[in-house]
């Protein structure tokens, strides 16, 4: 069979978009070989590390495994989107601060987990919801105890307001 | 990218799902949250034509449903209803909490906000979470053809074999309805997985009623340790109708598992290990289910 293109159009960190992609082509590699958008990672392309994490209508998924198609009328935000005027969201301050990596390969992933976490739960969270909630981001440089930090006091803030 | 190329249909309605599955007959496959989908289709298994049936809203519903007389009789979980939306459901949680706990241990986030339950049910994976959690809870599949003609059948009769059921090419599983209990519910899922968020190796799912005097319903389902997900009916039925379940009984089910069933043979785990862990993770599940009612 030939290649199969599909006409896509979506939201993307606030700005509709549009273009015309091959059918097998996964959300990722549109995101980051159409859009150029590179904080989005391709780690493991099997819905295994979390690299590729960004927020689908409000939730984090792996869009390494989803096809570009899937989100036809739908609203993406990647690691790009999260900034305020230019400036980083408190979130992604709260991972400087916190000194929440190391190499940096997989903290796109794992600031998108973490908005998807905070942004849909209605309390402060603790270290273990935190850590179930972010479970399917992986470190292998192991900054996890800073990574946990820098959620959880991003979590509290957001509960004092 | 997926390695063989493919058409890709986004139907708005089921009669027009039905059209597309009937036009393209047996090269069809309907695409839900993907989870499974997508990993098969990234190993090169040819799907020609995929039908994307997540713009079919009525296939999201959660909701109570009522027999004649106006009594909740089950709750009835739309197709695309996700991991994530199952666990967080408060018909779910209020009155099938095994499915709740269930869904909330799936992979991980983001897989669980993805995942949906009509897909894991009819990729029909024998370890599969909700396989052997739609068994223990005696789920009932509504299953939709062209016409809307509907037809449900039990999750037993369900699931066929490995990655096969009882789908037809031109059909959709539409919803899922679980029987809602008046009486004191005991459950309990554990899996084995090598890590944390990996698909399990087997999976023990425990589901008893206790009318307040003796265990009216136990419930055992595996999963992983077959063909499908199974019932142990024969250890069902040494704890149905007891007053009280001891140790001693937990022990014997353990045991009589054990001996009549295969836990599956992996590169990683050597057989004596997850043989002996079967034991020990069926008769965990059965003792927090135990204690649930009991207290």
């Amino acid at each position: 069979m030939e290649a199969q293109t599909f006409e896509l159009k979506f939201k993307l960190n606030g700005k509709e978009v549009n273009a015309l992609v091959d059918t097998r082509e996964t959300l990722l590699d549109v995101i980051r070989d159409t859009f150029g958008l590179t904080g989005a990672k391709k780690g493991c392309d099997e819905a295994a590390c979390g690299a590729c994490s960004v927020l689908f209508n409000g939730h984090a998924v792996c869009s390494c495994t989803m096809l570009a198609a899937e989100a036809h009328g739908g609203s993406i935000v990647t690691v790009e989107g999260l900034s305020v005027n230019g400036e980083p969201a408190s979130l992604q301050k709260a991972f400087m601060e916190s000194d929440a990596l190391q190499c940096g390969f997989c903290t796109s992933g794992q600031i998108i987990a973490a908005a998807s976490l905070l942004d849909n739960a209605d309390r402060e969270l603790d270290d273990n919801e935190i850590r179930e909630g972010m479970s399917g981001n992986v470190c292998r440089c192991g900054a996890y105890n800073k990574i946990l930090h820098a959620v959880s006091e991003t979590s509290r803030k957001r509960k004092a307001k | 990218m997926i390695l063989e190329p493919f058409q890709y249909f986004s139907p708005l309605s089921l009669d027009e799902a039905f059209e597309i599955l009937t036009e393209h007959h047996g090269e069809a496959k309907i695409i839900a949250g993907g989870q499974s989908l997508i990993p098969l289709m990234k190993m090169g298994v040819e799907m020609p034509c995929i039908v994307d049936i997540k713009k079919i809203h009525e296939l999201k519903t959660i909701e109570l449903s009522n027999d004649g007389s106006g009594k909740v009789s089950s709750v009835r979980v739309g197709a695309l209803a996700t991991y994530n939306e199952i666990e967080r459901s408060v018909p779910v949680r209020r009155n099938i909490p095994l499915l709740a706990k269930t869904a909330s241990g799936i992979g991980h986030p983001l897989v669980r906000n993805r995942g949906t339950i009509g897909g894991s049910l009819s990729h029909c994976d024998p370890a599969a979470d909700l396989c052997a959690t739609a068994l223990a809870l005696d789920a009932q599949i509504c299953i939709t053809g062209p016409g809307m003609k509907t037809r449900v059948l039990s999750a037993r009769d369900f699931f066929k074999g490995p990655l096969e059921t009882d789908l037809h090419n031109d059909e959709i599983l539409t919803s899922v309805f679980f029987p809602v209990s008046n009486m004191k519910m005991g459950y309990d899922v554990q899996k084995l997985t090598l890590g944390h968020g990996d698909f399990p190796v087997f999976i023990v799912s425990v589901s008893l009623h206790y009318d307040g005097v003796k265990f009216t319903n136990a419930a055992i389902a595996l999963g992983g340790v077959g063909e499908t997900a199974v019932r142990a009916s024969e250890c069902e039925s040494l704890m149905r109708g007891k007053e009280s379940i001891t140790g001693e009984d937990i022990r014997e089910v353990s045991r009589l598992i054990t001996d009549r069933y295969d836990p599956p043979v992996s590169a990683e785990l050597s057989p004596d290990y997850t043989r002996e862990m079967l034991s020990v993770y069926t008769g965990k599940a059965l003792r927090n289910a135990v204690q649930m009612v009991t207290g």
